[in-house]
């Protein structure tokens, strides 16, 4: 600490940046009492309500499309009708639409499945792992690829799966020739495990955290196998997290977008790929926002169904 | 009547089985790492006693129970419960109860569940279950509750589920891994004497873990005093308190005085010489300790004080009190002796107004020559740290 005599020291004495500071810090002591004051909590809420309002605004907008009917040619906006949903379900459209949808709803239960299957041990060996360096390799692992953008790690696996890739050349060792998995919903699949177990696992891990490991210890003494004590202990404690997995795996595999585009050749579009081609490909956002209500409807029927099974029956 | 039910079941397998100790540990050790958490311990548990493990955390004491409940792997040694030595068994496959401290009642199950979940791991019929669980329920004295939600429950309450789904399949030995530790005082003793009460009814072997000196000698047919890994003393909870083998047991174990001297023969009679050179009476010395390092252990209810000036105390100690406490039926003092340069701890009888000191008054120090008892302070005994 220094100690200056001269209690005015010359503004060339202070850095430029404490003088910003010394600026800051008397207009924050002049505003004080307006800034404590009773609608600052309000306030902050702006941001997040301004958010909330622009989707809430972008829905409505979908729904109003969805539900008016749209000369393409012209660009106008008709009257009020089914026209879109009707071309979408009965047109020459339906059974594309139709097969679209089944395999979106397909993979993603098939998806919700496997990645849940998988994460429940992941989840319970990261949690009950004795090294902590260990845990955070173990976590850095499955992060890492969880970081990396959706189209990136796309196009990491249409290395891997491709004519020339890792796989083709694995199989070739075993004289196994002429396997393509590209362009097949295997690929889309093994590209939606890569996506929805990190989250899953993440998801998990807290709910698996919580398990005191004394209960585990108590079903041993009590005479409960590792089997059972995993069946009737670990897994029914770990419901919630299960439920809270399945369901985020379940809006990540509905919507998605680019393994189908990338991993499927643009062969087996998703619901969110035919969107992609009826708003830019065709401008036509009123046949698309049909699509769209439809995509939600079904997002949200699946999302009732898992909580329901999720958390319904644990709260006894 | 369930106890009685109970015990013409337990009859003829200990009949058979009484010949061999319940658990018998040889040589276990035990290392994490760099520590060694329980050194070559030889321990032999007796059918139907209940034994404790004392000791302060850190001591190993819940280790050996954990190994012995199979949660552990010892380092090295072996441990047999009843004739089997159960090294390869899993701790599901060895015939065990546990109650553990945080009692570890299963949250998503009601009490039934809780207390039908090793009967259900038994493969046991669903009409012997509920008439097992029931009767669980009825020795530890709460019927009816079958249906509530655990976190329902009050601690005590929970307590009991703990005991009851650990008694319900009668297994050969119930382990006690400091399930008192958390309950409030009067909840603690409520339970150390449903405990003996159990212990009494259905004749079962306890292995009991606590640093409670307290549970310790109200609890246990026999006290196993650990320290840093290793066993200081076995003995019944009276010989254990009345006559402790090293300075550690005697300072663990009921506030002990320690005055330290060379013992000393001198003709007949053998006497600790105290560094100021004062020569102290013990009530009885192995020959093979003299010349050696020893220490008197004076529990602090064995000495009483005098006021001062009266005929001069037995062994003429004096000192001045520095701080007195009523208990209620007891006073608390502590005295300086500036002659041993030692603080006395001491529990004085306070009914009917009896042994009122107040702080400065100058006492005299005294007690009975067989209470004076001698304890080794040599190496390998030492303090705790």
């Amino acid at each position: 600490m220094s100690v200056s005599v001269d209690t005015k020291p010359r503004a060339r004495d202070l850095a430029f940046g404490w003088r910003i500071v010394d600026v800051l810090i008397a207009v924050r002591s002049k505003f004080a009492p307006v800034l404590h004051g009773p609608w600052v909590p309000y306030a902050m809420l702006i941001p997040a309500l301004a958010l909330v309002g622009l989707l809430v605004y972008g829905l409505g907008n979908l729904a109003w499309q969805s539900f008016h009917s749209f000369d393409a040619f012209r660009a106008q906006e008709g009257a009020a009708s089914l026209d879109q949903y009707r071309r979408i379900y009965t047109g020459s459209l339906s059974n594309h639409i139709f097969d679209t949808i089944g395999r979106t709803v397909g993979l993603s239960l098939a998806a919700v499945i496997t990645n849940v299957t998988l994460a429940v041990p992941l989840a319970y060996f990261i949690v009950r792992m004795r090294s902590n360096a260990w845990r955070l390799v173990t976590l850095v692992l499955l992060l890492v690829p969880f970081l990396i953008g959706d189209v990136v790690r796309a196009f990491g696996w249409y290395i891997l799966l491709g004519r020339h890739g890792a796989l083709t050349w694995f199989l070739g060792q075993f004289g196994v020739e002429d396997v393509r998995v590209l362009g097949t919903l295997w690929a889309i699949w093994l590209g939606m495990i890569q996506v929805g177990l990190p989250i899953a696992v993440l998801v998990l891990l807290p709910a698996m955290r919580r398990i005191d490991p004394d209960l585990e210890r108590a079903a041993a003494t009590l005479g409960a196998s590792r089997w059972k004590t995993w069946t009737r202990i670990v897994i029914p404690l770990a419901r919630p997290g299960l439920a809270s997995a399945a369901v985020i795996v379940w809006v990540l595999s509905m919507t998605e977008f680019a393994m189908p585009q990338v991993l499927g050749l643009g062969r087996l579009p998703f619901v969110a790929n035919e969107l992609d081609t009826m708003f830019f490909f065709q401008s036509n956002s009123y046949v698309g926002s049909a699509l769209a209500m439809t995509l939600l409807v079904i997002v949200f029927a699946g999302l009732l169904l898992l909580t329901r099974f999720g958390f319904g029956r644990a709260r006894r | 009547m369930t106890t009685a039910s109970l015990d013409s079941e337990l009859g003829p397998s200990l009949a058979t089985a009484r010949a061999s100790a319940a658990v018998r540990l040889e040589g276990v050790s035990k290392r994490f790492g760099d520590v060694e958490a329980v050194q070559s311990l030889d321990l032999e548990i007796e059918r139907g006693e209940l034994l404790t493990l004392l000791g302060p955390s850190g001591s190993g004491k819940s280790t050996v129970l954990r190994m012995i409940a199979g949660l552990v792997k010892p380092t090295s040694g072996r441990i047999w419960i009843g004739d089997e030595e159960v090294g390869a068994h899993a701790t599901h496959e060895r015939d065990i109860a546990m109650v553990f401290q945080s009692l570890a009642l299963f949250p998503h199950m009601d009490v039934f569940g809780n207390v039908a979940f090793p009967l259900r791991m038994r493969r046991i019929g669903r009409k012997e279950i509920a008439r097992r669980v029931s009767e669980a329920l009825s020795i530890v004295r709460l019927p009816d509750i079958d249906k509530r939600r655990v976190d329902e429950l009050s601690g005590g309450q929970q307590q009991r589920v703990a005991i009851a789904r650990a008694l319900v399949y009668q297994p050969q030995l119930l382990l006690l891994d400091e399930p008192f530790g958390a309950l409030d005082r009067r909840l603690r003793e409520e339970m150390q004497l449903e405990i003996v009460r159990l212990h009494n009814a259905l004749d079962i072997t306890i292995v009991n873990v606590t640093h409670d000196q307290r549970e310790a000698l109200m609890l246990s047919d026999r006290i196993a005093v650990m320290d840093g890994g290793r066993l200081e003393q076995l003995g019944s909870s009276e010989a254990i308190y009345r006559a402790p083998a090293t300075r550690f047991v005697a300072e663990f174990l009921g506030d002990a005085n320690l005055i330290e001297g060379v013992l000393e023969a001198d003709g007949g009679d053998v006497r600790l010489k105290t560094a100021s050179g004062r020569s102290l009476r013990v009530a009885a010395a192995p020959e093979h300790l003299v010349g050696t390092r020893c220490a008197i252990a004076l529990k602090s209810e064995a000495i009483e004080l005098e006021r001062l000036p009266e005929p001069a105390a037995a062994e003429g100690l004096t000192g001045v009190v520095r701080l007195g406490v009523f208990e209620g039926g007891a006073r608390y003092y502590e005295v300086d002796v500036a002659e041993l340069d030692m603080r006395f701890k001491l529990s004085l009888p306070a009914a009917g107004g009896r042994n009122s000191f107040e702080i400065g008054d100058p006492v005299g120090l005294r007690w009975d020559v067989s209470d004076a008892h001698l304890v080794s302070v040599a190496a390998g005994a030492s303090a705790p740290g």
